[in-house]
């Protein structure tokens, strides 16, 4: 090959590279949200095992009639409002307090109230909300009338709307943070280029919402480790393989046990599978959940 | 310069060449050796008692050696107890050393590293107790959000106490 031939054919090498570069680069900058199958059902709680329970807080009163039909409003206002799915959020409430916007407050627990929310929630919401959502004057007060911040836990003013016993604005400030956690997981993906669904991936805010974001990542970083990339995909994007790696016992353990001591491990699995099978049952369509 | 001037030189080279041989030899060695030190939860009360001690400037030279370590450890397939540690560690006090695909390193990177290098800018001033209060929040969201008894991880709890030192003294 002459010098004529090699200077026209390498500036049209270049090319060809640059170009398969940006094709490269633009195909991992699209990967993003999958598509959006409803795996929450529209009526809830879905097992009867929890309908039953339902029922029995009714005769007993240990829930009012005023104070239900109030959270099932709030929860519709919220959840329309955040794109939550309203089954995920009632059914997180009701796991997380069995519906009582006083739980723990007689007994002084850290945790208190329909969200069980505790310091770390209550400064989140009243401090690290920009980090999330853009106005959050505008998309609170798009819920309740007002912004609620700085939210409160000062017991002596329960009926204050920026009193987190407050049952409007417990329901509304839960909400926020759930959907923290769903734009705090999404960001992780979207970073790493993983698709997923955003309904698979409310499911995993539940989880990170009840027992931590560092839980979830560390089940993410296991599923990656055993199944690969598109294994950990698989998990944010299809409800099956959600919960078969979420109810893994194995899989669960040896993720936690990069973080607990041996003896917290056992207990603290369980409690997460417990969870998982809860918000299944509860807030998944049936012939996703039973 | 006479020939007895530039024999006394040479002499005076090859003893100062003889003398580095063991000194370098015993760096390299110490610093072998120091990587090859075990690490775990320990190495992180150590760094707030150099804090407690010596003051700042030691912490932060404390720090750069064990980044170092956890640095080596992070990749060392021989010592998976030494590597569990190197990568909590890692995770609340050097994101940076984490690998690309770790799904905890963007998250510890934009939320405790900026807290801590602003912690370690201004210690024990308000502004760095404020910072300290953000940064305790953030780890029980992250770890453990109702704060029930089971507590934070050992590594999180002992990076709070190195930083709690840090804004408080």
């Amino acid at each position: 090959m002459n010098r004529k031939h090699t200077l026209l054919i390498l500036p049209i090498l270049s090319l060809l590279g640059c170009g398969l570069y940006l094709y490269v680069k633009s195909g991992r900058a699209a990967v993003k949200p999958h598509f959006s199958e409803k795996i929450f059902s529209t009526n809830y709680p879905v097992h009867h095992r929890f309908i039953e329970e339902t029922s029995q807080m009714r005769a007993h009163r240990t829930i009012s009639q005023e104070n239900e039909n109030l959270i099932q409003v709030s929860t519709l206002n919220a959840s329309e409002s955040l794109g939550i799915p309203q089954s995920l959020l009632w059914c997180l409430m009701f796991q997380e307090s069995r519906l009582n916007h006083l739980s723990g407050l007689k007994e002084g627990k850290l945790a208190t109230g329909l969200g069980q929310f505790s310091v770390s929630a209550f400064f989140e919401l009243n401090h690290h909300l920009p980090r999330y959502i853009s106005s959050p004057t505008t998309t609170i007060a798009s819920i309740l009338g007002a912004d609620i911040r700085p939210l409160s836990s000062d017991i002596n003013n329960l009926s204050s709307l920026n009193s987190y016993y407050f049952i409007p604005t417990a329901v509304t400030a839960t909400a926020l943070y759930l959907n923290n956690r769903w734009i705090q997981l999404a960001r992780i993906a979207d970073d790493r280029g993983l698709s997923y669904s955003p309904e698979v991936l409310w499911a995993w805010a539940a989880l990170s919402y009840n027992k931590g974001g560092r839980t979830v990542l560390s089940l993410w970083n296991q599923i990656e480790a055993k199944e690969g990339s598109q294994g950990l995909s698989n998990a944010l994007t299809l409800k099956e393989s959600f919960l078969a790696s979420a109810l893994d016992p194995y899989l669960v353990s040896n993720a936690l046990k990069n973080i607990w001591s041996k003896r917290l491990l056992a207990g603290y699995s369980e409690e997460l599978i417990t969870h998982v099978e809860n918000i299944r049952d509860c807030a998944l369509k049936k012939e996703a959940s039973l | 310069m006479n020939s007895r001037t530039l024999k006394e030189i040479r002499v005076v080279a090859i003893l100062i060449a003889l003398l580095m041989v063991p000194i370098l030899i015993t760096s390299y060695m110490k610093e072998n050796v120091l990587l090859h030190a075990p690490i775990s939860v320990e190495s992180l009360s150590e760094l707030a008692q150099a804090y407690r001690k010596d003051g700042i400037t030691q912490f932060l030279s404390e720090k750069r050696v064990l980044q170092k370590r956890v640095s080596f450890n992070l990749t060392n397939d021989d010592n998976p107890k030494a590597q569990m540690a190197a990568m909590n560690i890692a995770v609340y006090m050097f994101p940076e050393l984490l690998h690309e695909s770790h799904l905890e390193k963007q998250y510890a990177e934009e939320h405790f590293k900026p807290l801590q290098e602003k912690i370690e800018l201004d210690p024990g001033t308000r502004g760095a107790q404020d910072n300290f209060e953000e940064l305790r929040n953030l780890v029980w969201n992250y770890e453990n959000p109702k704060q029930n008894e089971q507590g934070l991880s050992e590594y999180a709890n002992e990076m709070l106490k190195v930083y709690g030192a840090l804004s408080w003294k």
